[in-house]
C-alpha cells in the first residue's frame, strides 16, 4: 500500500518546499534498520533557476542545507626565497554548497611574516617580479619562467552540470596574483555540487627584504547565502 | 439465506478491495490537497552569517607562532559572528534565539555531538545590531533555555550553544527589511568554532512575537552555516646577506642588481691602489693633492650596518706624514697632512657617491668627534673641505658612515688628502687602508 506524500507547507503567503506529482513514491522509508526515499516515474529533475527563483525537480531532493568546504591544508614550504627567482606552491581545496542562493569564498590571514615584517602583500593584480618584494595568490593555471606550468583552473566535480562555483577577477586571472585579506576570490551564483579549486602563492623577495624565517597561516572562508 | 449470505460474502471481499484501492488513490493524491499541515513559521530571506575566522577552535597563533587578535582571521578560538537576513513577516519582534547545532532543521533537536568544543558560552554583549525599527536588544543571560523545546546546552541558562537577545517589549519590523545582528570578536567576548578542521555548523535563528521565546510565537525562522577550514601553513626563509665591495675606480654602474664595483686593470697604478700627488704620485709643499676610493654596499640588515676604516697614516721607514687627527680640518699646504672623508659630492656620473640610508659620521654621531661628513669642495684656495685620520684605527677601526636600516644599494666616495712641508723627507710613503663592514641583525 503506498502511502501518501507529506508535502511540507508554510504561510501566511505560501510557501512548498517538498511536493511531488508523479505515479508515486515516499519521502521517509524507515524502520529499525531501514531508511530509503523512493520514487517512481518523476516528471523533472534538475535545478531550475533564474536571476530571482531557483527550484530542485525530482522527489529525490532535499530540504536540508548544506555547505560542504574541504581544503588540503597543511605546511606548504617555498624553501629559501631569492632576488632572481619566484618561489611558488599550490594546494585545493573544494566546496560544495545546497540549496543557497550562492556563496562567496575569502582568504583571511596576513602575509607571511619575521619578526614583525610582513613581506608586502600585492594589494593589487600585477606579475611576478623577482628582485620586488611580493606576496599574492591567484586561482588559475599559471606558467612562470624558471617554474613552468603550476595551478589550475576550477574544475566541477563530475562535470559541470552539477557544479558551478567559478573564480573571482582578477584572480582567475593566469600569471597575475593579488593578496588582500578578505577578498572574494571564488564565489558561486546558486546552489552547487561540488566545485574544485586550486590555490597557487607566490613569494618574491628584495635586496633588502630581512633575513629570517617567514610563516603564515592562511584561512578558506566560505559564506552562503539562503 | 445462508446461501445468499455465502454468496453475497464471497462477492463482496471484491467490491471492497476494488473500493478500498480507489480510495487509497484517491486519498494519495488528494491527502496534500485536502489535508494540508498546519503552517509553519516564514523564512528569512536573504541570510547568512559571516565568521571572522574559519580556524577551529583550538588556533590562536600561526604556524610562526604569532598571536592572532580575537576577531582576526587566525584566531578560531575567539571569533565574531556577523548575521545578516531580511524580515519575512511584518509584526512585532520581542526577542530573537540563535540556536547553534550541527544539524539544520528545525524540527529536529538541537544537539552539538559533530561540533565538539563550539561555543557561544563567552558571548557577553551584542556588537552590533542594525536596520531593527522595533528598538534595540539586550542580550538575556538570564532567561532559563536549557528545558524544552528549546534545550540550549551548557548548564543553567543554557548558553553553549544558544545566544538570546530580547527588548524590554515587543516592537514592530517591517517586512523585507535587511537586518544584522553580530556578536564576539573580542578578547573576553567571543565565540569559539569547533575543534575540528573542515567541520560545518548551523545557527538556526528563531524571531518571537513575545519577549520570552515562547515556541507558539515563532514569527519568522532560518538556518544558516558556517564552517571551519583546515589552515594553509605557508613557511620559507630569507638569507641574511650583505654585499660589498671596494675599489679605486668607480666605473661600475649599480643598475638593478648592485653591481659591486670592479677594480682597476693595471698595471698604474696596480689593483686596488690609487696614487696620491701628481701623476706621478709625487707630493708638493705648494698645495694639496687628493685621490679618491670607493665603497657600494647592499644588505637585508634588520638593525642596520656600519662602515669602518682601519689603518695607518702614509709612512717611509720611520719617516711618516702626520695624520689630520680626531678633529677634522681643511687642507693646509706647507702642512704635513693626511686625511679622508665622505665627498658627497663625487658622483662620478651616478657610479660614484649615492647614499639612500647610509649617512657619513658627523662630529655628533663620532665616538670620537670626528667629522668625515664634509670632505666636498676646495683643498686650495680658501678650503673648505674637512679631513680627519685616527691612527688608532690600525687596533680600532674608525666609524665613517652608519645607519640603522637596511641599505638597497649605497655607493660612497672616499677623498684622501696630502700635504707635505718643506721638511718632509723624501721617500716612497704609503699606507693600507682598510674597509669592513657590519651588519646588525
Amino acid at each position: 500500500m503506498v502511502g501518501a506524500a507529506a508535502a511540507q507547507y508554510t504561510s501566511p503567503n505560501y510557501k512548498v518546499n517538498e511536493t511531488f506529482f508523479g505515479s508515486g513514491g515516499n519521502l521517509d522509508n524507515q524502520s529499525t534498520n531501514y531508511k530509503a526515499k523512493t520514487a517512481a516515474g518523476e516528471l523533472a529533475v534538475g535545478n531550475i533557476s533564474s536571476p530571482h527563483f531557483q527550484a530542485n525537480a525530482g522527489f529525490n531532493t532535499t530540504d536540508t542545507i548544506l555547505l560542504e568546504v574541504n581544503v588540503n591544508g597543511g605546511v606548504f614550504d617555498l624553501g629559501t626565497l631569492s632576488e632572481s627567482q619566484v618561489k611558488v606552491q599550490s594546494t585545493t581545496f573544494t566546496v560544495k554548497d545546497y540549496l543557497s542562493t550562492g556563496y562567496t569564498v575569502q582568504m583571511v590571514g596576513r602575509p607571511p611574516s619575521n619578526s614583525g615584517h610582513e613581506l608586502t602583500a600585492m594589494s593589487a593584480a600585477a606579475s611576478s617580479s623577482p628582485g620586488t618584494e611580493q606576496f599574492g595568490i591567484n586561482l588559475a593555471a599559471n606558467n612562470l619562467s624558471g617554474v613552468g606550468p603550476f595551478g589550475a583552473v576550477p574544475s566541477q566535480v563530475p562535470d559541470a552540470t552539477f557544479g558551478f562555483g567559478y573564480a573571482v577577477s582578477p584572480y582567475d586571472t593566469s600569471n597575475l596574483f593579488k593578496f588582500v585579506e578578505g577578498d572574494t576570490i571564488a564565489r558561486s551564483d546558486k546552489s552547487t555540487g561540488t566545485t574544485s579549486y586550486t590555490l597557487s602563492f607566490i613569494e618574491n623577495m628584495s635586496r633588502v627584504t630581512p633575513g629570517g624565517s617567514y610563516g603564515t597561516s592562511l584561512f578558506t572562508r566560505v559564506i552562503p547565502t539562503f | 439465506m445462508r446461501r445468499n449470505n455465502l454468496k453475497s460474502i464471497r462477492t463482496l471481499p471484491k467490491r471492497l478491495f476494488a473500493l478500498l484501492a480507489a480510495m487509497v488513490l484517491l486519498f494519495g493524491i488528494v491527502i496534500p490537497v485536502i489535508l494540508p499541515k498546519s503552517a509553519d513559521a516564514a523564512q528569512l530571506q536573504s541570510r547568512q552569517l559571516k565568521i571572522s575566522s574559519s580556524a577551529n577552535g583550538t588556533v590562536t597563533t600561526n604556524i610562526s607562532g604569532v598571536a592572532a587578535a580575537p576577531g582576526s582571521g587566525g584566531n578560531g578560538q575567539k571569533t565574531r559572528e556577523d548575521f545578516s537576513f531580511k524580515i519575512a513577516t511584518s509584526g512585532n519582534v520581542g526577542s530573537v534565539l540563535i540556536q547553534f547545532c550541527d544539524d539544520p532543521i528545525k524540527d529536529d533537536p538541537c544537539v552539538m555531538t559533530n561540533i565538539a568544543g563550539f561555543s557561544a558560552a563567552n558571548v557577553s554583549s551584542i556588537v552590533g545590531q542594525t536596520n531593527w525599527g522595533g528598538g534595540a536588544f539586550s542580550l538575556d543571560t538570564s532567561t532559563v533555555l536549557t528545558g524544552a523545546p528549546w534545550s540550549c546546552a551548557g548548564s543553567s541558562p543554557g548558553r553553549t550553544n544558544c545566544i538570546a537577545i530580547n527588548r524590554g517589549s515587543p516592537g514592530a519590523e517591517t517586512a523585507s527589511t535587511a537586518v544584522t545582528l553580530a556578536f564576539g570578536g573580542g578578547a573576553t567576548d567571543y565565540i569559539t568554532n569547533p575543534t575540528t578542521d573542515n567541520k560545518p555548523f548551523f545557527a538556526r535563528i528563531y524571531t518571537f512575537s513575545d519577549t520570552a521565546y515562547t515556541a507558539a510565537n515563532i514569527v519568522d525562522y532560518g538556518t544558516v552555516v558556517g564552517s571551519t577550514a583546515q589552515q594553509i601553513d605557508i613557511t620559507s626563509k630569507v638569507k641574511e646577506v650583505l654585499n660589498f665591495s671596494v675599489s679605486p675606480i668607480a666605473t661600475q654602474a649599480p643598475g638593478s642588481t648592485c653591481t659591486p664595483l670592479t677594480d682597476n686593470a693595471g698595471p698604474t697604478p696596480a689593483p686596488g691602489s690609487l696614487l696620491l700627488g701628481d701623476t706621478n704620485g709625487v707630493l708638493s709643499f705648494t698645495q694639496a693633492y687628493d685621490a679618491h676610493s670607493y665603497f657600494r654596499l647592499s644588505t637585508n640588515t634588520n638593525f642596520g650596518v656600519s662602515v669602518y676604516y682601519s689603518g695607518d697614516t702614509l709612512k717611509n721607514g720611520s719617516n711618516a706624514i702626520a695624520a689630520v687627527g680626531t678633529t677634522a680640518a681643511v687642507s693646509a699646504p706647507n702642512t704635513p697632512q693626511f686625511g679622508l672623508g665622505i665627498d658627497n659630492s663625487d658622483t662620478q656620473g651616478g657610479n660614484g657617491y649615492s647614499f639612500s640610508s647610509l649617512a657619513a659620521i658627523t662630529n655628533a654621531t663620532s665616538p670620537n668627534g670626528t667629522d668625515y661628513s664634509n670632505a666636498a669642495g676646495s683643498i686650495a684656495a680658501s678650503p673648505v673641505a674637512k679631513f680627519g685620520f685616527n691612527t688608532s684605527s690600525v687596533t680600532t677601526p674608525e666609524i665613517i658612515a652608519t645607519t640603522l636600516n637596511p641599505v638597497a644599494c649605497d655607493t660612497g666616495s672616499i677623498r684622501y688628502l696630502g700635504n707635505i712641508s718643506t721638511a718632509t723627507p723624501a721617500g716612497i710613503y704609503t699606507t693600507t687602508i682598510t674597509y669592513i663592514a657590519t651588519g646588525k641583525y
